[in-house]
């Protein structure tokens, strides 16, 4: 039992964790928690689902379809909403992002409506090894988030845009001095969060075989307190925060029940900031 | 110079406010022939998590005016429902209410879904004396919420006892249960248990799960599996019970299901193969559906259906059915809202879409049920 509980957890946290890197990059190089991350993630999920369902798209064409559109809503809403207000106080633009949150919520419930969708996309083909089940769709989420964590850190490390990205991260100003478009790059980080945002959601959809208009908003909490829980601004971090918060609930869901281990989650991110405020493998940050 | 501008028009405005709330205040009481149209609240859930059943309510609330105003309306008066969104959340059916029961051009309401929000809202509906008709709402606290409370809708005394009895009269004696953790999940739960204690059958997991929070099942089905569960008793509505019922195939387990939202259209659209088998309740038997219920449900997918599918629930003409209650109690010459609680707590064989009802002193009604179990993606008899 114990070994399936981990499989149930993993699979869980590599979603998380996706998700969780998209609050973590705009973190690094904005300085601010997006709120309307969940969001706007969910969008992907909404979009592949309404290709496959009502536009008639194959599977991996619709995917691709989803993480586009809502690639290009995270940057639309990045020069709308966030630009403007870059060099106002933080709390301005968290402010403004919780905005967003409740307009893609509301949009998405009146474009697709407020009931749940099932999201059918992949048989599902399942295994037993000596008393523990593996389906496709765990093999499939394991596969491609890690796919997807891996091109992260190795564009992040040795391309030049990754270099601009970890650039803005340590100090906007002086990289802007140095030749580095701004603007390109925080719009870039933009497309990226979401992007792997979108990949969560769409895998998302189809471990639990439905969208309904709600998922963005719980998930992207938990997401959000794996961001926390692993270090903000730290992509190391986010991965192993959200794979550490499918982990935590999936044991509590064990060793407990079902409805505790939806609070454990925030529980251990709590005690986690009580003894290390900057996050696991956070940075300590030094005010000047 | 101009901030403190706004802040003198500001106030004016807020004090304007304030005494046009104090005009309100003094202005006759609601009654039915002292009024242009005859105005009917509505509370429901149309976002959040129960959006969908909640928009049924309305839906069904809405075509019964539509057909009555057609005809002529009441006593020469028109119909028209003010609708507010309670997002599933008691905190906000508290809220809607308090806007109702201000507002006094409003004669009586269908309000609440969810249990708890019909708990939540019933202490002011009878503090200020405003009936209020829950649709959908299951838990036995309901019945001693008040006199203003009524509803038109099974309670989980009867309708988690007939579900659960289908798993019982099977012979299953291993069991596993999840409920909502709020107050419709609670109430029915202890209601199992004590239908259990009788059987002599402890049940071998019984977790809750947070609605429009929970979606992943999986380490309560794991234990499911672990402990040997050969039925479970789901007291879920349509969203969860297709999620779970889909985790439970994925982990390769098939247990033998029968919930208390099983007979609901979306089950099957959401479910798909995995909701094959599952029991659960309904008013008629799916495959010889009263005339009377035929002709609600054609006309219902007539004007609601968006992609041309026929679909019956229960919630619906529960909506109907009390939507044509306030329509006989205005009739009968009800004027005042507290007119239309008396007739209502009188109200005896009433012919409804459901069959014939009549309010019990707690101002429940009760509606025979017959099983049904989903095969081959419909509702069929279970037998």
């Amino acid at each position: 039992m114990i070994a399936q509980q981990l499989i149930n957890g993993l699979t869980l946290g590599v979603l998380y964790a996706l998700l969780a890197l998209g609050y973590t990059l705009i973190f690094g190089t904005l300085s601010f928690i997006n709120f309307a991350h969940g969001e706007v993630s969910l969008l992907g999920a909404y979009l592949a689902w309404f290709a496959i369902a009502r536009m008639g798209f194959a599977v991996i064409p619709a995917c691709i379809f989803g993480i586009i559109i809502t690639s290009v809503v995270g940057v639309i809403i990045e020069r709308v909403g966030y630009k403007p207000i870059r060099t106002a106080p933080k709390l301005a633009m968290i402010t403004v992002s919780v905005g967003f949150s409740y307009i893609v919520q509301t949009a998405i419930q009146l474009i697709f409506g407020t009931q749940p969708h099932e999201f059918k996309v992949i048989s599902v083909a399942s295994w037993n090894f000596a008393g523990i089940t593996i389906n496709s769709i765990h093999i499939l989420v394991l596969i491609v988030s890690i796919i997807l964590m891996v091109s992260l850190q190795l564009f992040i490390h040795y391309t030049k845009s990754g270099r601009s990205i970890r650039a803005i991260s340590m100090d906007q100003d002086t990289a802007g001095l140095m030749g580095i478009n701004v603007n390109a790059t925080i719009s870039l980080t933009f497309a990226i969060g979401s992007a792997l945002g979108a990949v969560s959601s769409i895998l998302m959809g189809m471990y639990y075989a439905q969208v309904y208009p709600m998922m963005g908003t719980s998930i992207g909490n938990k997401a959000f307190a794996a961001a926390v829980l692993g270090g903000s601004g730290s992509i190391p971090g986010a991965m192993l925060g959200g794979i550490m918060m499918g982990l935590i609930e999936s044991i509590a869901g064990t060793v407990l029940n079902t409805q505790v281990r939806e609070g454990v989650a925030f529980v251990v991110m709590i005690l986690i900031l009580i003894f290390k405020p900057s996050g696991i493998l956070g940075k300590e940050v030094v005010k000047d | 110079m101009k901030k403190r501008f706004v802040a003198c028009v500001m106030t004016v405005v807020v004090v304007a406010g304030l005494f046009a709330g104090c005009g309100k205040k003094k202005e006759a009481e609601s009654s039915v022939s002292g009024s242009e149209t005859i105005k009917i609240g509505v509370g429901v859930p149309m976002t959040g998590g129960s959006a969908e059943l909640g928009g049924r309510v309305f839906n069904g609330a809405e075509l019964a005016v539509e057909e009555i105003n057609e005809a002529g309306g009441v006593k020469g008066k028109k119909i028209e429902l003010v609708s507010m969104d309670d997002k599933a959340d008691p905190k906000e059916a508290a809220n809607v209410a308090k806007l109702f029961v201000a507002d006094k051009d409003i004669i009586a309401c269908i309000a609440g879904y969810n249990s708890s929000c019909t708990l939540s809202g019933a202490p002011i509906y009878n503090k200020e004396g405003l009936v209020h008709i829950a649709v959908g709402s299951s838990s036995p606290k309901v019945s001693t919420a008040g006199d203003y409370t009524f509803r038109v809708w099974n309670s989980d005394v009867y309708r988690a006892t007939f579900d659960l009895n289908v798993i019982i009269d099977a012979g299953y004696k291993k069991i596993g249960i999840i409920y909502q953790n709020d107050d419709f999940g609670q109430g029915a739960l202890e209601v199992a248990k004590e239908r259990l204690k009788e059987e002599d059958i402890e049940p071998l997991v019984a977790e809750g799960y947070l609605l429009g929070e929970t979606i992943d099942f999986n380490t309560v089905i794991t234990k499911m599996v672990d402990t040997g569960c050969e039925a479970v008793f789901a007291i879920a509505d349509e969203t969860e019970l297709a999620a779970f019922a889909k985790q439970c195939v994925q982990q390769g387990y098939t247990p033998f299901i029968s919930a208390t939202g099983t007979y609901n259209p979306s089950v099957i659209s959401l479910g798909g193969d995995a909701v094959e088998g599952m029991v659960g309740d309904s008013y008629f038997d799916p495959d010889n559906v009263p005339e009377k219920a035929k002709e609600f449900f054609d006309k219902y997918n007539d004007k609601y259906s968006a992609n041309g599918e026929r679909t019956e629930d229960p919630t619906s003409p529960c909506a109907y059915a009390a939507i044509y209650m306030l329509k006989a109690a205005i009739e009968d010459g009800a004027e005042t809202r507290e007119d239309i609680q008396k007739y209502l707590a009188n109200l005896k064989d009433f012919e409804t879409v459901v069959g014939s009802l009549s309010f019990d002193e707690n101002g429940d009604v009760k509606i025979p049920l017959v099983a049904v179990q989903i095969k081959d993606g419909a509702f069929a008899a279970y037998k």
